[in-house]
């Protein structure tokens, strides 16, 4: 008679593709967000590094 | 004291270096009194939050000595290289004629004699409070113990405190960075405390103690090597 | 955009403005090819790595034989066992030689790779955590077993995310790398004495018995699906490094080329 636990095993796959999934979009977003950043300084306003934050 | 005419030894310069920190200390007991309150108060604290029908006295206590003397030496290690901040002391200390080992050893060394005096309050504040009756040997016992555990937890807490206050984060940092490092440290020594105050000999915890002398080498000599690599500029 | 040339451009401008990439054609070319990377962060490993990842889920879903005693729960195993060899042994291992490399060294590449190893591995170790005590309740009755293995996971978790705190923490990226790769370096002599302590409390400390799932007797079958996963695990590994380690040098061009643009 085989436990009835496959839930558990269904949870776990599912949370490593979760960890896999939000790692590979974090990526992908800070790949967006820096890509930005050089669009902006190569083409923002010419007069002066203001705009800058940091 | 005239300064040396000589390039004094790494063993001398470390020693002169800890006595300049512990004269520091001495004069303004500052931080040893701050260290030895927050004793009392968390010792109290434990106190109030112990239901003694539901664990005994003796198998709490050694948990709380450990816990206390964990978060006392993180006191004590903030202030060591935060002090050497005003008026860029630090800089006074890294052109000085001796190697950054010894600048290391003299701090550590100034931190492991801060950290055991605040062990000597702390052991018997715990004693009393929890009602320990402990004889000489196994005081003696937990006092080695606690020499061979606070080494470790000075050698790794000194060098991340040098980091830790070049850092945005300050001394918030040092705490995430040093209590890993405790894990293995504070795990052997409360095991080994609780043989001792259960009245059992010290060669039970054997394996503890190799753990803790296995840890004092290898991150003593570690953190040595190692701290210079923090300073370049 | 990128057909601006940066020869107009005040010195002071072109700081900000041309970044790093310079001015003329070279430092619009190189800019385009930063900016192509970034649109498509992922390589054709990583699909070869999603590939392999879904076949890998239908072998051990349909072509691996139930284990009789833990049932389907005994399936995490194929993830949890890699996750946690690949964390281990690649993420940490090549965190902490490329620190030690780094400090001898001295090139920016190692702390890069130190870094997204770093990361890469906080994702793994992260998997290992949560499918640890998914394994743990059906199979030992409790989520948290104080098991050896997976406390020293846990703490590994932790010194991997002080590490990138502590990179957070510093502005400076030479002293960066050199506070990071210290903290590195003491992390790998530290993860043997965890290990050590977490085994020794075990031992002193009797616990109720629990069945040892990863018998040494696997049936060829249930090795080959490990095996399978294993190679799985290492693709998916390889893939997100590179994506993060392109990602990283090209943020480190632009901060270099920010920072020189800010000095004068």
């Amino acid at each position: 008679m085989l436990p009835d636990n496959a839930g558990y095993a269904y949870a776990a796959y599912a949370a490593a593709i979760t960890v896999f999934t939000v790692y590979a979009v974090s990526v992908w977003w800070r790949g967006r967000a820096l890509a930005a950043r050089i669009r902006r300084a190569s083409d923002g306003p010419r007069t002066g590094t203001s705009s800058r934050a940091d | 004291m005239t300064p040396p005419a000589v390039t004094p030894g790494v063993l001398a310069a470390a020693w002169t270096i800890a006595r300049k920190d512990l004269t520091v200390e001495l004069r303004t007991r500052a931080a040893f009194l701050s260290a030895a309150v927050f004793t009392v108060l968390a010792a109290a604290i434990f106190l109030y939050t112990w239901d003694p029908t539901a664990v005994a006295a003796i198998d709490l206590a050694p948990g709380v000595l450990w816990v206390i003397f964990t978060f006392s030496g993180l006191l004590g290690l903030n202030r060591s290289f935060g002090a050497e901040l005003a008026d860029r002391a630090i800089d006074g200390l890294l052109i000085a004629p001796i190697s950054r080992e010894a600048v290391f050893l003299g701090k550590a060394l100034a931190n492991l004699i801060f950290v055991l005096g605040v062990q000597v309050v702390a052991i018997p504040i715990v004693v009393l409070f929890y009602n320990l009756s402990l004889g000489w040997g196994a005081v003696a016992a937990i006092a080695g113990v606690a020499v061979l555990a606070a080494t470790g937890m000075v050698a790794v807490g000194t060098l991340f405190s040098a980091m830790a206050v070049n850092t945005r984060l300050a001394e918030l940092l040092l705490p995430v960075l040093a209590l890993p490092f405790f894990v293995p440290v504070v795990t052997a020594a409360a095991q080994a405390t609780v043989l001792v105050v259960n009245g059992r000999p010290l060669s039970g915890a054997l394996d503890w103690i190799r753990l803790l002398v296995a840890f004092d080498l290898v991150f003593v000599a570690a953190c040595t090597v190692a701290y210079p690599f923090t300073i370049e500029r | 955009m990128g057909a601006i040339a940066g020869t107009e451009r005040s010195p002071r401008l072109d700081a900000s403005g041309g970044l790093l990439f310079g001015g003329g054609p070279e430092g619009d070319a190189a800019r385009g090819a930063a900016l192509r990377q970034l649109s498509r962060p992922f390589g054709w490993l990583a699909w070869v790595a999603v590939v392999a990842f879904i076949g890998d889920c239908v072998r051990i879903a349909y072509f691996t034989p139930i284990e009789a005693s833990q049932g389907p729960a005994q399936k995490i195993f194929y993830i949890h066992v890699p996750a946690a060899i690949t964390a281990l042994y690649l993420a940490f291992a090549l965190m902490a030689v490329a620190s030690v490399l780094y400090l001898w060294l001295r090139d920016p590449k190692l702390d890069r790779v130190a870094e997204c190893a770093a990361e890469v591995g906080l994702a793994f170790t992260t998997i290992v955590l949560v499918t640890g005590p998914l394994w743990a309740k059906p199979v030992w009755g409790t989520w948290w077993s104080g098991d050896a293995r997976l406390t020293s996971t846990l703490f590994l978790w932790l010194i991997i995310l002080a590490y990138l705190i502590l990179r957070q923490a510093v502005e400076d990226r030479a002293q960066r790398a050199r506070y990071s790769a210290v903290l590195a370096i003491l992390a790998g002599l530290l993860i043997p004495f965890i290990h050590l302590s977490v085994y020794l409390f075990r031992t002193l400390h009797p616990q109720p018995i629990v069945l040892k799932p990863s018998a040494p007797s696997l049936p060829s079958e249930m090795l080959t699906t490990l095996m399978i996963s294993f190679a799985t695990f290492v693709l998916l590994f390889v893939a997100l490094l590179r994506a993060r380690y392109r990602l990283a040098t090209i943020a480190d061009l632009v901060e270099d080329g920010a920072s020189s643009g800010r000095a004068d």
